[in-house]
């Protein structure tokens, strides 16, 4: 891996030169909670000195690449090549499998080029297991209780609430691992609402 | 798919795999805290986990930082702080 200093902001944010604006903002998010002050991910690893400098130079990432203009002229300044170790956040989820352990167990890994048949609780499990983010990382992201993120995984539908709630998990679920909210909501929901009854789906509150 | 060869990353996932541990079964964890048999009621999924962990990391950088070990003492004991037990 390069030095710091000798990254560009691709590579700062993990992500390939011609990454989307969509891509860029979740990229951003991501490396934002990663190398946030308080992140246990960060605990005993990364100086807390380097961690700054490291949130600095996301934040100037950011600044550059959110803003069209700017990345054009950035774009020009750079050699052509190497794109950095891109994280592929629009990535790409392992075919279906059978899914709702009682324990987390291995899913395997995500293969890029892949698209899955399905947006089940092992394919959202698996994604974010390929941006080594804990379940908890993902609820400082999205404010969702990592319980209901860990029903969504285990597919323990019964322990979920209201419908309406259950789209919204999904979809800020979705966003920060990279999924296509247009494609992984309704899959899930149709795994949600399979697994459903129609007068159970309205009536639930959303009791933490 | 590469192994992770980033010491930072390996880190990272290494967490994540034990911060699962406790958000999965919680009760589990301070049980084992409280009885001082952690590791062998949670053996198995702790193997998974580990399993997972050496599949996605260079079998180099994991064995040489232990750094799946450091993560379940790090993350799993180090947050069962609370829960009374001839360990502390």
């Amino acid at each position: 891996m390069k030095p710091l200093c000798d990254q560009d902001h691709y590579e700062i944010l993990e992500i390939p030169r011609g990454a989307s604006t969509g891509a860029i903002e979740r990229a951003y998010r991501l490396a934002r909670t990663t190398f946030a002050d308080d992140s246990l991910a960060l605990y005993s690893v990364v100086d807390p000195r380097d961690a700054e400098a490291i949130r600095q130079r996301i934040e100037e990432a950011y600044r550059v690449l959110s803003d069209p203009a700017a990345r054009r002229e950035y774009d020009a300044g750079l050699e052509p090549g190497a794109a950095g170790e891109a994280l592929p956040i629009e990535f790409d989820a392992e075919p279906a499998r059978p899914v709702a352990q009682s324990s987390p167990g291995v899913v395997g890994d995500l293969a890029p080029g892949e698209q899955p048949s399905r947006y089940d609780g092992a394919a959202f499990r698996a994604a974010r297991l390929r941006h080594s983010l804990g379940l908890d990382q993902i609820a400082d992201v999205t404010k969702v209780n990592p319980r209901y993120l860990r029903y969504i995984e285990e597919e323990k539908l019964e322990g979920l609430p209201a419908r309406v709630y259950v789209r919204g998990f999904v979809e800020a679920y979705s966003r920060v691992v990279g999924f296509d909210p247009g494609r992984s909501v309704p899959s899930y929901m149709e795994i949600f609402d399979q697994g459903v009854p129609a007068p159970s789906r309205r009536s639930r509150f959303l009791g933490r | 798919m590469d192994p992770i060869r980033d010491p930072v990353r390996a880190e990272r996932l290494a967490r994540a795999l034990v911060s699962d541990l406790m958000i999965y079964d919680p009760e589990k964890v301070r049980v084992g805290i409280r009885q001082d048999d952690l590791f062998e009621r949670l053996s198995d999924e702790i193997a998974r986990a580990r399993k997972h962990f050496a599949e996605r990391v260079d079998p180099e950088l994991a064995g040489k930082q232990n750094l799946f070990d450091r993560a379940l003492v790090d993350v799993l004991v180090y947050r069962s702080r609370d829960v009374p037990s001839r360990i502390w």
